[in-house]
């Protein structure tokens, strides 16, 4: 089985057979829309005098002295992250391999990526991995390491079966996040495994999914970057890595918990912290080595984080949950979005007043200690 | 009234020898025909079809009926709220009540039994994504014992639910239970009653369950109907009022009891005939064409009238019992033939109108004013002949004889030039006040809420009270998305109602939307772990089938063939609803392709959208072919363009004014309002016929205008002053209706009914005087 996979694959990857469809939401520009901002966002930034937000048909909304505005979009998938790299430079990662960049501070977007050429880059990558496998079986020099290798092996016929689908219906593969370190160098995390970087400011990219250990092939669904230039990669069922030298190589973290992490942040101390699948928090203070749980008031799914001006840690989350969490004793304060859809997204505005992007679009949220104020 | 003297001595017409030739057999023949007419008359009951009062041939229309079956599931639905007065629904006492409101709801005839849904029904469910997997269960705790744990379980599961604004209102101060019905039992095969289930819900949940503490609250379409039907049936009452003001009427005008109660039985018999006619062609009557009854009184009591009227004359004259019924006979048939042909061919105009009520309406109408010809020009004179008038009628003729009315004589005053220029003036003024108001004239239903029903009825109060309280609009506009079979979840089109649907929801006016696209959507996200990241149609259909396996039935039909795309409005104003259609024709015209069809449209805003769309189309149609039909006609009896403007341009002022008031009382141009123009013109052009053709009388003598309109006025004046009362009041006693179509069409009627009156007797006067009207003209024949 395993060989004849193989065989088609190889057949597949001289003669990339998929076209583009009459629609195809990767082609097609995001439509102009009159309740631009209400529509599902997912992926918010806020840096170097922009806020800009992303989500659902490519729409991609920025924040024009207090007005949202929508910008030209060249695509209508879901968009999912923003990462401002600094005033001229954003980055937006989507559904099926989109990617796009904008060189004016958000006023036009390009697409950099897509998931057809995302495809023709992992077919290489997966042959290499298939033939390096090969090899070391071959040269294995005990029955245990061949068994070793022939169960990665087996493994990777998951990720094969993956591309063989992209093959027949397109590219399904969506990009999760996007971090760009300095202007060149940057990673994007997608689903099922798959890890890219580029060191030309995205002119091109290295499928570098075989540097985690990830076999299994789990969704990376979030990279944080701390002003150490530590780079954290958290995803699904506990997956928790980090870099020492900007992507190239990635170390796997001691895990405190076998769920899904949505989320990371690296707060005002350099604590590291990671957060996911109902309500379970954890922070580190030795850069991943060792954790300790932050006890929540919720059970709902924590998808984002930042960390206020004042030091403290916001986590947004479903049914519009919003956790305020004491950077000194961690103590948490539980608060409620009226709108009650899932969060996606926060940051500050200005002091403790606070932006979200949800499945309703933008929202907005005082926290009642400054209101007090 | 009318001229008697000298048509004694010729010799009896035709049809006077073949009615009066053999009174006793067609008096038996005329009770026999009541009898049997009765019985079947006894048996009409209102109805109220959905299908009868849209129009069932546009193209939206004709969508809709291909995919009737396979939207039932989405569409005939009544919501069922129950409300606590005191605290929240966290308590054991409201829990129990909506426990047994649910319960009872499955004993309800007519109910869906397995669609039930609510926080007590077991497909009613929570589900949670987990370190191990997604969890769920029941909404109501297995072990629910009413204690406080057990509330506190249910909370939590409510609120896991998603069900926050679908089955529990936002303010968690009342939860509501959604009940499908069977349009045919599935058992029986009998049509849903809607009357009778409509009884029942009121008698087996409201008074049952609603307290002092608790509040039922009812609304779906069903229940619209029901209270129309309800509604309806009150309207008999409005006919007995008709009938005892118009009897009150009748004797203050003739002063004969037995001459008045004649005119009153021949009228109800009228009516009893229109109604049997109607039940034996297998037509119905419907909450639109009730309003016919009622003309077709009031049209008999007004030609019933003048037969009085001429009786009474004739044996003031002097003439025996039955040579006074055969000279009424003989003066009036003719002009009475004429008058109610007039009627008729403007009721039947109505036809043009692609909707069946509407006809319906036209040949209940027409048939009734064919009948009225037998009953008011038939058989009152031979009943006549028998009966004969009372003393005290003939000595208040021959007192009233000798004097002018100050009404009359007031009205007599327009012939004057300086009255004439002031009459026309102040009309044109109006006029142009009115056209410029009627620039205002919507199309459609603009009050929210069931249209039918008024504002402040119970319905609407309840329907008020959901929008108010749940995530939900009441008006529901459905594009089909049509594909090849099997096609209608495939990616490409499955993106394409996805990008449809974001295109409707930035149409203003659109609320929000749903499709199996949304499911999918949540579907993807739930798959992954409840991820925002991933709420998005996948390209892989497998794994799009996986993302739709917990989709509620009825957002994809069997044969895959189409998808529902449902837009919730603000509103079912005209202008949302053109917008709507507009915005999803331009989206269909950039993106459909072989594979799928972006139909319009069901729902009830979407067969609002068709039957707006007819009215308007239909509406300049009509008022061309019963203009046309009302012209066509003057001009035969008169041979006379100036006639035709004098009597044409007062009507055409009152469909301008019904116009104006219309748009002022912010009343839309609709099913019910567009045939009140018809009707009012039709029967509106009579004052003008009676009244022209007694001036041309006396023209012909060489009599001035002043004389010959003073001679009109005292032969016509007061019998089109009572025919305009008595219409007036026939149908004003509409505006108490319940329904609200049914009282606007008695407010419109009721004016143009005044309205036309004062123009004939006003401005038919005075634009004869501006026209030069008289005796002389040049070539010594007098102007008419």
């Amino acid at each position: 089985m395993k060989k004849v996979a193989l065989a088609t694959l190889m057949s597949a990857a001289i003669s990339t057979n998929v076209i583009a469809q009459d629609y195809d939401p990767i082609y097609a520009p995001s439509p102009e829309a009159r309740n631009a901002a209400k529509a599902t966002l997912v992926g918010l930034d806020q840096g170097h005098g922009h806020t800009v937000a992303a989500g659902l048909f490519g729409t991609i909304v920025t924040k024009q002295d207090e007005q949202w505005q929508q910008a030209e979009s060249p695509t209508s998938v879901l968009l999912t992250s923003v990462d401002i790299v600094n005033e001229d430079l954003i980055f937006i990662s989507g559904h099926e391999g989109v990617l796009l960049k904008s060189n004016d501070g958000g006023q036009t977007f390009t697409r950099i990526l897509d998931g057809f050429e995302l495809l023709n880059l992992e077919l290489p990558w997966i042959d290499a991995q298939v033939q390096e496998l090969e090899a070391a079986i071959d040269n294995a020099e005990t029955p245990a390491e061949a068994s070793e290798y022939e169960y990665l092996l087996e493994e990777l016929g998951f990720l094969m079966q993956g591309l063989e689908i992209q093959q027949e219906v397109g590219p399904t593969k969506p990009l999760l996040d996007v971090e760009f370190i300095n202007e060149s160098v940057g990673v994007v995390a997608a689903a099922y495994g798959t890890l890219l970087r580029t060191e030309d400011g995205g002119e091109s990219w290295e499928v570098i999914s075989d540097r985690i250990e990830n076999p299994l092939g789990y969704h990376l669904n979030q990279l944080i970057v701390d002003p150490d230039g530590h780079l954290f990669l958290v995803g699904e069922y506990g997956l928790m890595f980090r870099s020492d030298d900007q992507g190239k190589t990635w170390s796997t973290l001691a895990s405190p918990y076998h769920g899904s992490y949505f989320g990371g942040l690296v707060d005002s101390q350099g604590r590291f912290w990671a957060f996911g699948l109902r309500g379970n928090v954890f922070v580190s203070e030795d850069k991943g080595e060792t954790f300790r749980a932050v006890d929540t008031p919720t059970r709902y799914n924590l998808n984002s984080g930042h960390v206020l001006e004042d030091g403290s840690v916001l986590l947004v989350g479903h049914s519009g949950v919003i956790v305020h969490i004491d950077e000194e004793s961690l103590d948490a304060e539980l608060y409620s979005h009226e709108s009650n859809v899932p969060l996606a997204g926060v940051r500050e505005t200005e002091n403790g007043n606070l932006v979200f992007v949800s499945r309703a679009g933008i929202q907005n949220f005082t926290l009642p200690a400054a209101e007090e104020e | 009234m009318q001229e008697t003297t000298n048509i004694a001595d010729v010799k009896p017409p035709m049809l006077e020898r073949v009615l009066f030739g053999a009174c006793k057999t067609w008096l038996f023949i005329f009770i026999a025909l009541t009898g049997f007419l009765l019985y079947h008359a006894a048996q009409v009951r209102p109805d109220a079809s959905f299908q009868k009062m849209i129009p069932t041939n546009h193209e939206f229309v004709q969508n809709y009926f291909k995919y009737e079956e396979d939207l039932s599931s989405l569409g005939n639905a009544i919501r069922v709220v129950v409300e606590t007065k005191e605290g929240t629904i966290f308590d054991a006492e409201y829990q129990e009540v909506l426990r047994r409101v649910t319960d009872e709801l499955n004993y309800v005839s007519g109910v869906n039994r397995s669609g039930i849904r609510s926080i007590w029904t077991p497909n009613v469910r929570w589900s949670e994504v987990t370190e191990d997997g997604f969890v769920g269960g029941p909404v109501i705790p297995d072990t629910y014992n009413g204690d406080e744990d057990s509330i506190q379980q249910l909370r939590q599961n409510i609120l896991r639910s998603g069900e926050v604004g679908n089955l529990v209102a936002n303010n968690f101060q009342s939860a509501l239970i959604y009940v499908p019905l069977n349009e045919v039992d599935p058992e029986t095969g009998e049509r849903l009653d809607y009357h009778q289930f409509g009884q029942n819900l009121e008698e087996q949940i409201r008074d049952k369950f609603g307290s002092e503490t608790i509040s039922i609250k009812i609304v779906g379409f069903a229940k619209v109907v029901a209270d129309l039907i309800d509604g309806a049936m009150q309207v008999g009452i409005f006919f007995l009022l008709a009938m005892l003001i118009t009897f009150g009427m009748l004797y203050l005008y003739s002063r004969c009891l037995r001459g008045s109660f004649m005119v009153l039985l021949c009228s109800v018999i009228a009516v009893i005939w229109q109604l049997g006619i109607i039940k034996l062609i297998g037509s119905g009557i419907n909450p639109y064409s009730m309003l016919v009854p009622f003309l077709v009184f009031a049209i008999g009591v007004s030609h019933g009238v003048q037969i009085i009227n001429a009786l009474v004359t004739n044996r003031t004259d002097g003439h025996s019992k039955e040579m006074s019924s055969r000279l009424a006979f003989r003066s009036l048939y003719a002009a009475g033939l004429t008058a109610l042909a007039s009627d008729a061919i403007g009721f039947t105009t109505l036809m043009v109108i692609d909707i069946a009520v509407i006809k319906e309406l036209a040949i209940a109408a027409s048939i009734g004013v064919a009948v009225i010809v037998l009953t008011n020009l038939g058989l009152l004179p031979v009943l006549a002949k028998y009966l004969g008038v009372s003393e005290s009628g003939i000595k208040h003729l021959q007192k009233t004889r000798r004097e002018s009315h100050p009404l009359l004589t007031f009205f007599g005053k327009f012939t004057q030039p300086s009255y004439a220029k002031g009459a026309v003036l102040v009309a044109a003024i109006m006029a142009v006040v009115g056209v410029w108001q009627a620039q205002n004239l919507k199309i459609g239903d603009l009050d929210t809420g069931a249209p039918e029903l008024r504002a402040d009825s119970r319905y609407n109060l309840d329907n008020a009270f959901l929008v108010d309280n749940y995530s939900a609009s009441t008006d529901i506009f459905v594009v089909m998305a049509e594909t090849p079979p099997g096609e209608c979840i495939d990616w490409q089109n499955m993106v394409l109602m996805d990008r449809f649907q974001w295109h409707m929801e930035n149409v203003p006016g659109v609320q929000t939307t749903r499709s199996i696209t949304y499911v999918s959507k949540l579907g993807m996200a739930g798959i992954n772990e409840g991820n925002l990241k991933w709420y998005s149609i996948n390209r892989d259909d497998f794994v799009i089938n996986a993302s739709i396996s917990q989709a509620p039935s009825g957002l994809i039909n069997q044969e895959c063939t189409m998808a529902p795309l449902i837009l919730y409005l603000n509103d079912h104003k005209a202008d949302t609803l053109n917008r709507v259609v507009d915005e999803v024709n331009a989206f269909a015209d950039e993106y459909e392709t072989d594979n799928i069809e972006f139909l319009l449209a069901s729902g009830n805003s979407g067969i609002e959208a068709a039957t707006n769309k007819v009215i308007e189309a239909a509406q300049m149609k009509m008022l061309i072919w019963v203009y046309g039909v009302v012209i066509a006609l003057c001009l035969i009896t008169f041979r006379s363009i100036r006639t035709v403007i004098c009597i044409i341009l007062p009507l055409m002022f009152t469909t301008v004014m019904s116009q104006a008031l219309m748009a002022w009382l912010g009343i839309g141009v609709k099913v019910a309002t567009l045939p009140v123009i018809a009707l009012g013109v039709g029967i509106g052009v009579d004052y003008g016929i009676y009244i022209y053709s007694k001036m041309r009388e006396a023209l012909k003598e060489n009599m001035s205008l002043t004389e010959s309109y003073a001679y009109a006025l005292s032969k016509t004046g007061k019998a089109v002053g009572f025919t305009g009362l008595t219409l007036a009041i026939g149908v004003a006693t509409w505006i108490w209706s319940p329904i609200k179509f049914q009282a606007d069409m008695g407010l419109l009627l009721t004016f143009m009914f005044i309205w036309n009156m004062l123009g004939a007797l006003i401005l038919i006067p005075a634009l004869a005087r501006l026209f030069k009207v008289g005796p002389k003209g040049e070539d010594g024949k007098p102007v008419m």
